[in-house]
């Protein structure tokens, strides 16, 4: 899954989390809605149970939301799963009942647009003016009755005709007839029943007449002095009733009352179309609140549904991911190394064989944890080990004197000690050289070929002494090479040993060379001074005696020189096999210059250039007849001669410098060995003895130019190294 | 706030108006007894559509004279409740004005009539002046309760629903005076 998904669905989640109080929200807005108003039609209950519903459904979705945020905070497993599916089958039941309850509200209004129809209205109303009609019909004409009575020129007056007579109850029947009056009564002045005349009907018993008392009309009658009309509903039917006072001279005599009975069906007819306007006028006046009516019924549905639904669904999301929350749970305490948390399988279906599966993976887990802590315990110890092995290697290599040099078959360097580096001269400036073929520096060429002849011989072992010349040094090194290892093997490589052997081969040199100026000087010394001796007794003793004095002379004058030669020689040679230690002291380096310059006082072109300050520890003796041996030789040039001295805080160094035509490059390679003269009365010991006393005194004797000007340069250390026991051995 | 003060032998009714709603309440003492006549002019159109159509129409009026304390919720003294009623007859066009506390019953054929009927109550005995409490602060609520139909009361949850509607508080407060005043 990508990051934008994963992102996309954390955004959604948090959607979710806060779309409960959103339908809250919206759901308080309903209830505000829902809740009965005051002008409301009918009974208001619906309202109540709908508010109650909304109430308890707002609550349940507040706390739904409430446990869902805190939740959501703690981002326990499954959880997102389950509010998904409840959201999910909410929905899938809100909306279809909202599309519903939306559908059902249009169709109930528009059924109310039908039968609130303006015809239905317009027919009411008419058939309402009608039955109104009728009654005013049947009321005018009582009262058209009345005041017909009223004019008629035999309406009684009563002064004459008493009360119950035969000539008023024969006016009273007539005018019964005479307006089809179904009952006339007269009332005296007292407001008593006097007479009565009544249409039989055909099923009605004569004599089974009512006395009913004077309504308020009757009495406004009385009271008016003329006719009134009033309607009354009895058990039998309606009556329009009319009320006409009899007066005499302005006095009440009498009151006629004469009462029509409507007919039943028209007056039946009549209360329907009345009920039916009534209840059509309060429906249309409560359209409104009967139309609220059926919403409410609706949405009481719905929200039965919507709760219902909710409840199946938290259930079934709960069932549903009960198991994954586990599996989440047991995932967690394995992320934290709790190998112990299984999943109880109860189910057969696709859940269930996933917990079987991961029960199997964490029992695979655990094992092969198990082993593998094994294992890095295993390695730590061999590791510790090793590192105390390669310490101690380490430590060993970085004490050897001798120089070790590492090589895999390839030539790469695995191990190289620092007195390697130090032997070999590596400038310091430069990375460290990884490979054999890094040895890429003119000094250690010897050191590659060696190397090289080593890999390309596929030799076992080799040892060679190479010399190394890097700057002003110059070393002699015992390099050993061996094969390590085959091709079966692990390892297969080079170790390299150098050993510098500098001092050990000048030491042989030098005792070499002991020897054989002692063997000279025993072998040859001790016969030359017979021969001088006697050569001399000849040429004093036989030179008289000679024909030619002057041949005599010249040979024997010539074996007495050369004898001399010879002794001079043989002294040189004794010098340098018997050279004594210096003896060490301290002088002062401007006062040995004064006295060569005073030696050479006579020799015009030799300047000593410089007076420095400073001293110099040695033995005078010989460092003196190191600088008389460099002088004579470049005085022997006639030409121009320099000399002068630079003191540091480390060493001395005297320069002697000559403007001569140098040192050829064949005599430059052996200046330095014995009996190497390029002077043919020189003995060659002159600048080997000079070298060797350079070297007694750690010090060296070198050659810095051999073309003109020819320069040489002792240079003495201020500090003189401690001699081991073993070196003086 | 309209004051008024009305001289009795030994004691004096003050009495405030409140004029802050439209329908209003207006109170008098006469022979020791306080009498309310109250109106509504807002339901008049209302009324007049229902008693038009056919439809019966009931009013209930509601008389409260409550002590008023500070700390404490108000305690009812008095309570008088007062019932009309107008059945329509559309086919005949009269109206039957019924008094439900007294019984009178009377038809009319001016709806007019009828709804004034309905939305008028005019000299009610509220309360007799011993019943009340000398420097004691009072208060008279007019309340009515309109419904339509023949019945009074829907049930017992009505009391909880119906608030009615407000006709009008007003502050009654009795003071002493001295005969010389």
């Amino acid at each position: 899954m990508s990051n934008q998904s994963i992102s996309q669905d954390k955004y959604l989640f948090q959607m979710m989390r806060f779309s409960p109080f959103t339908l809250v929200l919206l759901l308080l807005v309903v209830i505000y809605y829902v809740w009965p108003s005051a002008d409301h039609f009918g009974p208001t209950y619906l309202n109540w149970i709908n508010v109650g519903l909304l109430s308890l459904l707002t609550m349940m979705i507040f706390s739904f939301g409430i446990y869902n945020f805190k939740r959501g905070k703690q981002e326990s497993a499954g959880f997102s799963l389950r509010t998904k599916l409840v959201t999910a089958m909410v929905l899938m039941v809100l909306l279809p009942s909202l599309i519903l309850q939306v559908t059902a509200n249009q169709v109930i209004n528009k059924g109310f647009d039908v039968w609130f129809d303006v015809r239905v209205d317009t027919l009411l109303d008419k058939a309402m003016k009608l039955a109104q009609g009728f009654y005013e019909d049947v009321e005018s004409e009582m009262e058209l009755s009345l005041s017909q009575v009223v004019s008629e020129h035999d309406f009684p007056t009563l002064e004459p005709t008493p009360l119950g007579s035969l000539v008023l109850n024969q006016y009273m029947e007539k005018l019964l007839h005479k307006y089809a009056w179904d009952r006339l009564e007269l009332f005296d002045a007292s407001q008593r029943l006097v007479a009565t005349a009544e249409r039989i009907q055909s099923n009605q018993a004569f004599g089974n007449v009512e006395t009913r008392p004077i309504s308020d009309a009757g009495r406004l009658s009385i009271a008016l002095g003329r006719y009134t009309i009033d309607h009354e509903t009895r058990q039998d039917g309606e009556y329009v009733i009319g009320y006409l006072p009899l007066l005499a001279q302005r006095r009440l005599v009498g009151l006629f009352r004469a009462e029509v009975r409507l007919p039943a069906d028209i007056t039946t007819t009549a209360r329907s179309i009345e009920s039916d306007y009534r209840t059509y006028q309060e429906l249309n006046r409560h359209r409104q609140g009967i139309q609220e009516t059926f919403m409410h019924i609706l949405m009481i549905a719905m929200i039965l549904v919507v709760c219902v639904a909710g409840v199946f669904a938290l259930l079934f999301a709960r069932r549903l991911t009960a198991p994954v929350e586990e599996l989440a749970s047991a995932l967690k305490q394995v992320e934290a190394g709790d190998f112990d948390a299984l999943v109880e399988v109860d189910a057969k279906d696709e859940l269930g064989s996933l917990a079987e599966s991961f029960n199997s993976m964490i029992g695979r887990l655990k094992y092969n944890m198990e082993t593998l802590t094994e294992t890095q315990s295993e390695l730590t110890n061999a590791l510790v080990n090793s590192r105390q092995r390669q310490y101690v290697l380490e430590n060993l290599l970085s004490n050897l004197h001798s120089g070790v040099l590492l090589l895999d078959a390839s030539g790469e360097i695995r191990l190289m000690n620092d007195t390697c580096k130090t032997l070999l001269m590596f400038p310091e400036h430069k990375e460290d050289k990884k490979s054999m073929y890094d040895f890429s520096e003119v000094h250690l060429k010897p050191v590659l070929d060696f190397f090289e002849t080593l890999q390309t011989q596929e030799l076992e072992d080799l040892q060679q002494e190479l010399v190394i010349s890097y700057g002003l040094q110059t070393v002699r090194i015992l390099a050993r090479g061996t094969l390590l290892g085959g091709e079966e093997d692990v390892f297969s490589g080079w170790l390299l040993v150098f050993d510098d052997v500098t001092q050990l081969a000048d030491a042989q040199k030098h005792r070499a060379w002991a020897e054989v100026a002692q063997r000279l000087a025993h072998e040859i010394k001790n016969p030359l001074t017979p021969i001088k001796l006697s050569t001399e007794r000849v040429k004093r003793r036989f030179r008289e005696q000679v024909d030619d004095v002057k041949v005599f002379d010249t040979c024997t004058d010539a074996v007495i020189s050369q004898v001399e030669r010879l002794q001079r020689l043989l002294a040189d040679f004794s010098n340098l096999a018997t050279l004594p230690k210096p003896e060490m002291e301290t002088v002062s380096v401007a006062l040995l210059l004064q006295e060569l310059r005073e030696l050479y006082s006579p020799y015009p072109n030799l300047t000593f250039e410089g007076m420095p300050e400073g001293e110099v520890c040695c033995d005078v003796d010989q460092i003196r007849q190191v600088l008389i041996n460099l002088i004579d030789n470049a005085l022997a040039t006639q030409a121009q001669v320099r000399v002068y001295v630079e003191v540091t805080h480390e060493d001395t160094r005297f320069y002697v410098q000559d403007d001569g035509p140098g040192i050829d490059e064949n005599a430059r390679e052996h200046i330095f060995e014995p009996y190497f003269s390029t002077k043919a009365e020189g003995s060659g010991l002159g600048l080997a003895i000079a070298q060797r006393i350079s070297e007694e005194h750690h010090g060296q004797l070198l050659l810095l130019s051999a073309a003109s000007p020819t320069r040489f340069c002792m240079w003495l250390p201020h500090v003189q190294p401690h001699h081991s026991r073993e070196d003086e051995a | 706030m309209l004051m008024l003060c009305c001289t009795l032998p030994q004691i004096s009714l003050v009495w405030a108006e409140n004029t802050d709603v439209q329908d209003g309440a207006h109170v008098y003492i006469q022979d020791g007894v306080v009498y309310c006549d109250v109106q509504t002019f807002t339901q008049e159109p209302y009324i007049l559509k229902v008693i038009g159509s056919g439809s019966p129409m009931t009013v209930v009026w509601q008389f409260d004279v409550v002590q008023t304390r500070d700390y404490w919720l108000d305690k009812t003294v008095v309570s008088v409740r007062l019932g009309r009623q107008v059945i329509p007859d559309l086919v005949t066009q009269r109206w039957l004005m019924r008094d439900l506390s007294g019984g009178v019953v009377k038809y009319t054929d001016d709806a007019h009539e009828a709804m004034r009927f309905l939305t008028s109550m005019e000299h009610i005995a509220v309360v007799d002046v011993s019943v009340l409490d000398v420097q004691q602060s009072y208060m008279l609520t007019t309340t009515s309760y309109i419904h339509e139909g023949e019945e009074e009361e829907e049930g017992w949850w009505s009391s909880l629903t119906d608030w009615g509607e407000d006709m009008g508080t007003v502050a009654l407060e009795l003071l002493e005076q001295k005969e010389d005043e």
